[in-house]
């Protein structure tokens, strides 16, 4: 199997397909990432469609310093930090948001979902990154820009802050659901 | 769970699972974690949270976002036409329009831009050579103490429009042919009027008003001479000075014992036997140091007259009017200010016209002549006895000084220190007697 720093390099050379196989690989994880930042699918989509556009643009000024996954995912994080500044400016009505999400989500993804939401911005950050996302602590380091102590007890906070409100939530998601 | 019972920190254990720690730190880890409840407990809970969130599964991308990524891929020009040139071709063809559009509009900006350059530029090159030229020497001419904005400008600049116009004269034998034929370059609409202005000036030109033709230069020159015999080179200035028929505008010569002397001086020569004054200077002694320089005044010669012409025309109009016309008292009286205050301007002017022809006239040298340094045994100290006496005048003036110094010091702030030590006084003391029986209270008994 290619690695996807060869295929970048391929598709600098001017190979299509290795952007077509980067882009099978890579184009449920970013859709994925989006998704779960936003309740907004139709955006998550867009998202996920500039952040390969933006990779299609900047391919003749990439440079591989980096790991693709890291280059990659570096984009999508400008993207979604760059999506909530403009929502925090003009937010997004979003009543009827959450009752369709439940309807799609099953019961125990509403019920982990509801407690991410709830984590600090931060630590949920760092959680996402590596549970959904599948970064090592140095790619979270270098893509937040922080040291790989802080990522380590970001990471851990997190989690067990994640432990303690999905435990008393199990009872009452069932309420709902039932 | 503690440092102390467990080796193994709880974040190192997280790192573990995570698969983030290298083989002997993980062999530890491990080894420990076989061995303690709680820590397997942390893994339980650790890998629970995580086995839970795999749960939160989003639905598949959209068909839209494969759609839109490989459009753009397949459209993406720059990447195509850098690998494969063929491909340039076809991405001229498939955007043939957009192309043809910017053509479009980039041939109509050239021929709108060449149209403009045809229109406006010839007429902007003749304003630019006879506008300045013409208008700016027939305002001169009219009014030259104008408070308008034109003629509030630097009169230089008003003056290298006038030599400009001259210049551009065929040529100088007449000024008023001069400016008649200056009027044919101006655009056709202007041309018969202000052709016929030109003329009515010219016409009106005062016989004495000659217009140069030779550059006038204003001369001036700096030497530096060190000369060995101060006082053959201090005699050799005079007759230079006398030889070339010039004068010296200041003097300063400097015979201070223990310095070796100088002597600074202005001097001026006719502008004609410059070089050769420069010459004889130079041959004074040692040349350390030479500046030429020359500045071009020909264009406030030719403004200084045009206003002065100008001025002197007011004057006459003036004295006329006072004598033809009759009226009220304050008119009359308004009249012959006026007239004063032209006479002034024509005096004033008269000054600097005379200036200006100096300048031009003679040369002005600035010379620094100085002798080289040789010591001397001789001195100008004083006897022993003599700084002696001072000493102790001094040293009187010194002691009586200080005491009036210090007699206004405490006179000044005195009272202020006097209340200080008495707001002190009592802290102080309770302070002081604090320590004093402190120390002297005896050691406990073993």
């Amino acid at each position: 199997m290619t690695s996807d720093e060869q295929l970048i390099l391929d598709f600098q050379g001017g190979s299509q397909a290795a952007f077509a196989e980067l882009f099978d690989r890579y184009r449920q994880p970013v859709f994925g990432f989006f998704r779960r930042r936003l309740r907004d699918t139709a955006r998550a989509e867009e998202l996920a469609q500039e952040t390969f556009l933006v990779v299609l643009r900047g391919i003749e000024r990439y440079e591989p310093r980096a790991t693709f996954r890291t280059y990659l995912y570096s984009i999508a994080f400008k993207q979604a930090s760059g999506e909530f500044r403009r929502a925090k400016h003009d937010p997004v009505p979003i009543s009827t948001e959450p009752v369709a999400a439940a309807q799609q989500d099953s019961c125990d993804a509403l019920w982990v979902r509801r407690a991410v939401e709830k984590l600090d911005e931060q630590h949920r950050e760092v959680l996402l990154l590596r549970e959904y996302e599948q970064l090592s602590y140095d790619e979270i380091a270098e893509l937040l820009r922080i040291p790989v102590n802080t990522v380590r007890s970001r990471l851990f906070r997190a989690r067990m802050e994640l432990k303690s409100l999905l435990v008393p939530e199990v009872s009452e998601i069932k309420k709902v659901s039932s | 769970m503690t440092a102390e019972t467990h080796p193994v920190e709880r974040e190192q254990l997280m790192a573990y699972l995570d698969g983030e720690l290298a083989g002997n730190e993980a062999a530890r880890v491990a080894t420990h974690l076989a061995e303690c409840a709680d820590c397997r407990q942390l893994e339980a809970d650790l890998r629970s949270v995580s086995a839970q969130m795999l749960s939160w599964n989003v639905e598949p991308a959209p068909q839209q976002l494969n759609d839109g990524v490989l459009a753009a891929l397949q459209a993406n020009p720059s990447l195509r036409s850098a690998r494969e040139p063929w491909n340039l071709l076809r991405f001229i063809f498939q955007h043939r329009l957009r192309i043809a559009r910017w053509a479009l509009a980039a041939a109509c900006v050239c021929v709108a831009a060449l149209v403009l350059i045809r229109v406006f530029a010839p007429s902007a090159v003749s304003n630019y050579l006879t506008e300045p030229a013409a208008e700016l020497a027939t305002r001169a001419h009219l009014n030259p103490y104008s408070n308008s904005s034109r003629d509030s400008k630097a009169p230089a600049h008003r003056g290298e429009a006038i030599v400009g116009a001259f210049q551009a004269m065929p040529a100088p034998a007449s000024p008023a042919v001069g400016l008649a034929d200056k009027t044919k370059s101006f655009s056709r609409s202007q041309q018969a009027a202000e052709a016929r202005e030109e003329a009515k000036m010219a016409s009106n030109m005062d016989e004495n008003f000659v217009l140069p033709t030779a550059p006038m230069i204003a001369r001036t020159a700096s030497l530096k001479i060190s000369a060995k015999d101060f006082q053959s080179a201090r005699a050799g200035v005079d007759r230079i000075i006398a030889s070339f028929h010039g004068f010296a505008a200041s003097m300063t010569i400097n015979n201070a014992v223990g310095e070796p002397q100088s002597l600074n001086a202005e001097l001026h020569f006719p502008a004609a036997q410059c070089d050769a004054a420069l010459a004889a200077l130079k041959g004074l002694g040692r040349v350390e140091q030479e500046q030429q320089g020359g500045e071009e005044v020909i264009a406030q010669v030719v403004d200084l007259d045009a206003r002065l012409k100008n001025a002197r025309e007011t004057e006459t109009r003036l004295r006329d009017i006072l004598k033809t016309r009759t009226g009220k008292v304050t008119d009359v009286l308004e009249v012959e200010n006026q007239i004063a205050e032209t006479r002034q301007n024509i005096e004033q002017m008269e000054g600097e016209k005379k200036q200006l022809h100096d300048r031009v006239t003679f040369s002005a040298i600035t010379l620094d002549l100085h002798e080289e340094y040789q010591a001397s045994l001789e001195t100008n100290d004083p006897s022993a006895g003599r700084r002696i006496r001072n000493a102790v005048v001094d040293g009187f003036r010194a002691a009586a000084e200080g005491s009036l110094a210090l007699l206004v010091f405490l006179l000044s702030a005195g009272p202020s220190l006097l209340l200080a030590a008495i707001i002190m006084f009592w802290p102080i003391r309770w302070v002081w007697r604090r320590l004093r029986n402190s120390a002297a209270v005896p050691a406990p008994a073993r």
